[in-house]
């Protein structure tokens, strides 16, 4: 329940706030995740301590990649001419317009949902995250963090500050894929791919699933044996899955389903991408 | 906190509670039109709002979001009274039917037209993306959006919003706004939940954690003490009473096997206590402080497990007959367990409760064994369905008070004059103290027919003297609704090599869940509404339902067709197939046609004496030929992908209207001092335009402009009787009571005028626009003869009045054509043409009848597809939001998506009319399931049909 909305003047303001309140308090972007049925906080009583007008709302070219702020609402990155398409795919996997337009990046991401919409893609293009914090004096510190550490310590970084999401690999193939029966119902799983293009060649690849119900990870073994060769059938991707992933049977399907979707999918943008670096179109 | 924000255009200051939701702070504020349908789920949208233009979900926001805002509500849409050209395309193009987030989707709309005033269909789909839409689809959502930008530019373009029919009649037939579409496109009050007064108080019930129960101990003092707590009711101090709670015409088929509340619980989410406070707040309190005592037994969940010789018994108390006792009743009795209560059966069903056997029906016709014999090739099939959810937008709700010792009930219900009946036998109170007022209903789809809420709203009130909310949650929809019952059905055919059908059984295992609602009924119709499509001399079925513990089952849109159809329809692929012949030439050798005796009714009389059945008009010939056109049947087609695979599938389909020799409708119609006219039907619309039907029956009988007939309908004190709205009832016989009451007003009108102009009767006839003329030249308006009647010494004010019973059937039929896309790789499935093409007779209202179709079908496609409540092995289901349960939005359209109106002139229907809404539920299962085999060689023969499903029986996994 929340006890008291409170709103600030400045980043470092609300860090203090943050800061002041420590666990009586949660940061609110869209408020898709904190206000809806079932809602992790839903029973707690907490400060609800806002990020609106703090100007995190603005998506950026710079000279180092793009800067999309933590405010920026799943509709504005579709809406965006400067977003990737691979970014615009994955923000379709949100069906609903109305809730888009609610939904923030930093909300998807910092909610740390396994079925998230997002992290799946921005971990196979290696984003990264920049969180903000203030010290004992109320000097603002900024930290920079890549993607893949951050979900993966996902507990240390509970409740911390994103402002931005920057993606400065803009060259790297990014395909992802969203399973389910219907387009708004819980996934049955989501891959994506990410590589880089060496000559024609594929690098650098990056693999991550969600909704298979532990959380947002990457197939790290899967990445390696696809890089050594080892890898090259869907049914030799499907024995490293089944070994290295732990699913449970759920409403979206069994284990040996989802395992098969990812397997299968995962052997499917590996074609893909090569074709993308034999045409030499990747950038 | 104090909010500051705009509204509409008015700045205004709020005082909330921090935690307090947008959507509940405006509609306490009088901004009635944001509706709640999800709990926060941010997924319906009927709390859809715009915050500084832009779409949001009001319940998803917490008052501190909108400080500083500008909000849009649907009531800033509104000139006054004027709706604007969103709003009023919709109601012009049908899409307004059950209208509960009717204004929301406006808003919507018009904010799409705002940003881009010459949207494509993709532009649409996307704005109404997040809004859920049962009750008609969203086919019809692309014309408003035509039709609104065109008069955007253009105020008096008009277009050809449907085709219409009969040109000998004036408004049956054609195309006129609904009369309610209005009120509820704008928001206005229109349902239950709008009429609850200040100062209410709120019920909340305490459901069984247990799927199988003994309530052992119940201690309700700490919830009793709590301040604002009026009253906790349990089965210690309930009234003793077994009542039927199917909402079926007395004596009901179905058993009385529950009181209000009872000692045993029978499935996860059942009644233990409700709760009767001040507020919300304190009933929730109070909830949590009563403690239960559970002796937990052992579960069912399936029919299989019921069938079993040491299976748990779900219902074991004593049995009673009102009728027809078996003389061994008292042996029987010996094994029953008091704490069970008791089994209360109106007449004999072939049931047997201590075997879990709620309900049997058996019958046949010709000699079917001598039909096997026959036959080149017998295969034999089972299938099975799955338990749906209604979930209509407008959850279930119920508001009761006191005037003086009556109780008055504003319900939003199908069946106002059962509801009276069962709440009187509840209460233990005669039927002229209770008044029922069927508000507008947000989405019934059968759910509605049940009593689920209404006996213990009103017996709250009755103990407490005060008003009485009960409101469900999403959650209780799923634990608490009644829903398609799950069954298993074997088919067995014969045939000759040519495809010639020379016998045909049906066995139906239906699971009723713990409850006997509809049990033998929702199961026979399974059989009486698919038997019939095939004409063959020799057909046998047996029906059995079966109690387990799953969550309680009831009548759903298409009642048992869509399961019947379903199992008879893949069945006839699969023969077609194993003959390797076309199913659609299978279909025609030994389809029902014109002038067709179904003898099997005979057996199938749902309770009672079955009659059968001449077909007097069935459209199944152009339906089939014009389907078979459109796609393209026959032509394999190609998809780009390697991967997929197309495929085209068929099913024919048929329903009643109305359950002749069952059913009863009343009307009365009276002439106003001006010669307008106030109609009195009984009967109830829930949204599919029934009042409209019998408007237009009036105005056509009476000569004079729809404009001219206002209506009043479900209103238990004020119109007369009718059983009510199911078993597609509406047009056939409250539409009936319509027309024959104001052809009774038109002779009392012919009367007066002969009298008054002292000219034989014969020689008048009434004429447009609404005035008597003689062939002497000689006329009198309905003006001068309302003065006349009315006047002092006058004969009186002019009534009509008509009371309609049949035993005519008249049947509407359908052919429904699927083509889907299978990737071998992934599963997927996808409905890449869907055509419902259906002959309802005269289609009276033709946009709405498209509206009915589209929203049937595409129903009936998330269940073959997507819908899944799934129980865990406790019997807790593992679903409680619209979203994972996986009703399909607007995303899931076919992408070529056609419904068809096929007409007949239907010799009992009025005007020629039948049924249309309830049958277009049936053809989607088995023409996917042809289309899928049709399309990658494999035979999905359950629910959901799934990507997994698909990929196992490919073998992939």
């Amino acid at each position: 329940m929340i006890t008291e909305f409170i709103t600030c003047g400045s980043l470092p303001e609300l860090l203090v706030t943050r800061n002041r309140l420590a666990n009586s308090c949660v940061l609110i972007a869209g408020g898709t995740e904190l206000n809806r049925l079932g809602s992790p906080v839903a029973e707690k009583e907490l400060a609800y301590v806002s990020l609106s007008g703090l100007g995190l709302d603005q998506i950026q070219f710079k000279d180092d990649g793009l800067y999309i702020g933590s405010m920026v609402t799943l509709q504005q990155l579709l809406d965006a001419e400067e977003d990737p398409l691979w970014l615009k795919e994955a923000v379709k996997g949100a069906g609903s317009r109305t809730l888009r337009n609610m939904a923030t990046i930093g909300g998807n991401i910092g909610s740390f949902r396994d079925d998230s919409y997002l992290l799946p893609a921005l971990i196979a293009a290696k984003a990264r995250i920049l969180t903000a914090d203030v010290d004992e004096q109320g000097v603002l510190i900024e930290e920079d963090v890549p993607i893949r550490e951050y979900t993966e310590h996902a507990s240390a970084f509970n409740g911390s500050c994103i402002t931005q999401i920057v993606i400065k690999r803009l060259d790297r193939i990014v395909l992802t894929k969203r399973y389910a029966r219907t387009v708004q119902r819980r996934p049955d799983a989501i891959i994506s791919f990410g590589a880089a293009c060496d000559g024609s060649a594929l690098a650098d690849i990056r693999i991550a699933v969600g909704a298979l119900g532990t959380g947002v990870a990457r197939l790290k073994e899967v990445e390696e044996g696809i890089l050594t060769g080892s890898l090259t059938t869907h049914e030799e991707i499907l024995q490293v899955v089944k070994k290295t992933t732990s699913v449970t049977d759920d409403i979206t399907g069994s284990a040996a389903y989802r395992q098969y979707l990812v397997s299968v999918t995962i052997a499917d943008m590996l074609a893909r991408c090569k074709q993308i670096a034999e045409g030499g179109t990747c950038t | 906190m104090k909010i500051s924000c705009t509204v509409n255009g008015t700045p205004r200051v709020f005082h909330a509670e921090p935690h307090e939701d947008v959507q509940h702070l405006l509609k306490r504020e009088g901004y009635i039109s944001v509706r709640d349908s999800d709990d926060a789920e941010g997924f319906a949208g009927s709390d859809t709002i715009l915050l500084d233009g832009i779409p949001v979900y009001a319940k998803l926001l917490s008052v501190g979001q909108i400080q500083g805002r500008t909000i849009s509500t649907p009531e800033s849409l509104l000139s006054g009274r004027k709706l604007s050209v969103i709003q009023q395309a919709m109601v012009d193009a049908g899409v307004v039917q059950s209208g509960y987030n009717a204004p929301a989707a406006a808003l919507l709309l018009s904010e799409l037209l705002e940003r881009d005033p010459d949207p494509s269909e993709a532009a649409v789909k996307d704005a109404l993306s997040g809004l859920f839409n049962r009750a008609t689809g969203y086919q019809q959502f692309f014309q408003a959006v035509e039709i609104a930008k065109e008069r955007m530019k253009d105020p008096d373009y008009a277009t050809e919003i449907a085709p219409e029919f009969r040109d000998d009649l004036r408004v049956v037939g054609k195309v006129r706004p609904k009369i309610d579409g209005t009120k509820l496109v704008a928001g206005w009050k229109a349902f239950v939940e709008d009429m609850v007064e200040p100062g209410s108080c709120t019920l909340k019930m305490l459901r069984s954690p247990h799927a199988h129960a003994y309530i052992t101990d119940i201690d309700t003092t700490a919830a009793q003490a709590i301040p604002g707590v009026l009253a906790v009711i349990t089965h210690l101090n309930c009234p003793d009473r077994y009542y039927g709670k199917a909402g079926q015409g007395f004596p009901e088929p179905s058993p009385y096997d529950s009181r209000m509340f009872n000692q045993k619980v029978r499935h996860v989410g059942d009644r233990v206590a409700a709760v009767v406070a001040e507020t919300p707040e304190i009933a929730e309190q109070a909830l949590s402080a009563i403690k239960v005592t559970y002796e937990v037994l052992p579960a069912i969940f399936t029919v299989d497990e019921a069938m079993a010789d040491d299976a748990p018994i779900v219902q074991n108390g004593v049995v009673e007959y009102m009728a027809g006792a078996p003389d061994d009743l008292e042996q029987y009795n010996a094994s029953a367990e008091p704490k069970d209560g008791k089994v209360v059966i109106q007449f004999p069903i072939h049931a047997d409760p201590h075997r879990n056997i709620a309900a049997g029906a058996h019958g046949s016709i010709g000699d079917v064994d001598q039909g096997f014999s026959e036959a080149d090739t017998v295969i034999e099939r089972t299938y099975e369905t799955s338990q749906i959810q209604c979930t209509p937008l407008e959850t279930h709700i119920s508001y009761a008070k006191m005037d003086g010792d009556r109780v008055i009930l504003h319900a939003s219900t199908q069946v106002p004059w059962h509801l009276r009946r069962i709440v009187a036998t509840a209460l233990g109170i005669s039927e002229n103290k209770v008044r029922v007022i069927k508000e507008r209903v947000g989405g019934g789809y059968g759910s509605k027919q049940d009593i689920l809420l209404e006996d213990v709203t009103a017996y709250a009130s009755f103990l407490t003297g005060r008003p009485v909310l009960y409101h469900y949650s999403r959650k209780e929809e799923f634990i608490g609704n009644s829903t398609r019952h799950p069954m298993k059905i074997t088919v067995r055919l014969g045939s000759k090599k040519d495809g010639s059908i020379t016998a045909v059984y049906m066995d139906v295992r239906a699971n009723t869940g713990p409850y006997g609602n509809h049990c033998l009924t929702v199961p026979m119709n399974a059989c009486s509404k698919s038997l019939p499509l095939i004409l063959c001399p020799n057909m046998k079925f047996d029906v059995t339902t079966y109690y387990t513990n799953i969550p309680p089952t009831g009548a759903y849109q298409g009642y048992g067709a869509p399961k019947g159809s379903f199992a008879l329809m893949t069945a006839l692929g699969e023969l077609a197939s194993e003959l390797g012949l076309d199913l659609l030439d299978v279909i025609e050798k030994n389809r029902v046609r014109d002038g067709s005796l179904l003898e099997i009714l005979k057996c199938l009389g749902e309770g009672r004496e079955g009659t059968p059945a001449y077909v007097k008009s069935c459209g199944l010939e152009p339906a089939l030929t014009e389907g078979a056109n459109m796609i393209d049947w026959g032509v394999k087609e190609q998809a780009d992908d390697p991967d997929v695979m197309i495929g085209k599938g068929v099913a024919i389909i048929q329903q009643g209207s109305g359950l002749p020799g069952l059913d009863h409708s009343c009307a009365d119609i009276k002439m106003l001092a001006d010669g307008s006219f106030m109609l009195h039907s009984g009967g109830a619309d829930l949204g599919t335009g029934l009042d409209t039907v019998s408007v237009k029956f009036a105005a056509e009988v009476l000569c004079v402009d729809m404009g001219q007939v206002s209506i009043l309908s479900g209103d238990t004190d004020n119109t007369p009787f009718d059983t009510g709205a199911y078993a597609s009832s509406g047009t056939f016989f409250s539409g009936s009571a319509s027309m024959f009451a104001a052809e009774d007003l038109k002779k009392e009108i012919l009367s007066s005028a002969a009298a008054i102009l002292k000219e034989p009767v014969e020689d008048l006839a009434l004429a447009v626009p609404g005035k008597v003329v003689s062939t002497s030249g000689a006329e009198l308006t309905y003006w001068e003869i309302a003065q006349e009647t009315q006047a002092g010494l006058g004969r009186g004010q002019l009534v009509g009045y008509a009371s309609f019973t049949t035993e005519d059937s008249a049947f509407p039929y359908g052919a429904h054509f699927a083509q889907v896309s299978v990737n071998r790789l992934t599963g997927e499935i996808h409905v890449d043409k869907y055509y419902a093409l259906q002959d309802c007779g005269t289609p009276i209202n033709p946009e709405l009848a498209l509206g009915q179709i589209y929203g049937g079908s595409f129903k009936s496609i998330g269940h073959t597809l997507y819908e899944d409540m799934m129980l865990d092995d406790q019997g807790v289901c593992q679903v409680t939001g619209l979203r994972d349960y996986g009703v399909p939005m607007i995303s899931e359209l076919p992408t070529d998506f056609k419904a068809v109106l096929v007409p007949t002139d239907d010799p009992y229907g009025p005007f020629g009319g039948k049924s249309v809404s309830e049958i277009s539920c049936n053809g989607a299962a088995p023409a996917i399931a042809n289309a899928i085999h049709d399309a990658v060689g494999i035979w999905i023969r359950t629910w959901p049909m799934t990507p997994e499903k698909v990929l196992r029986a490919l073998g992939n996994i």
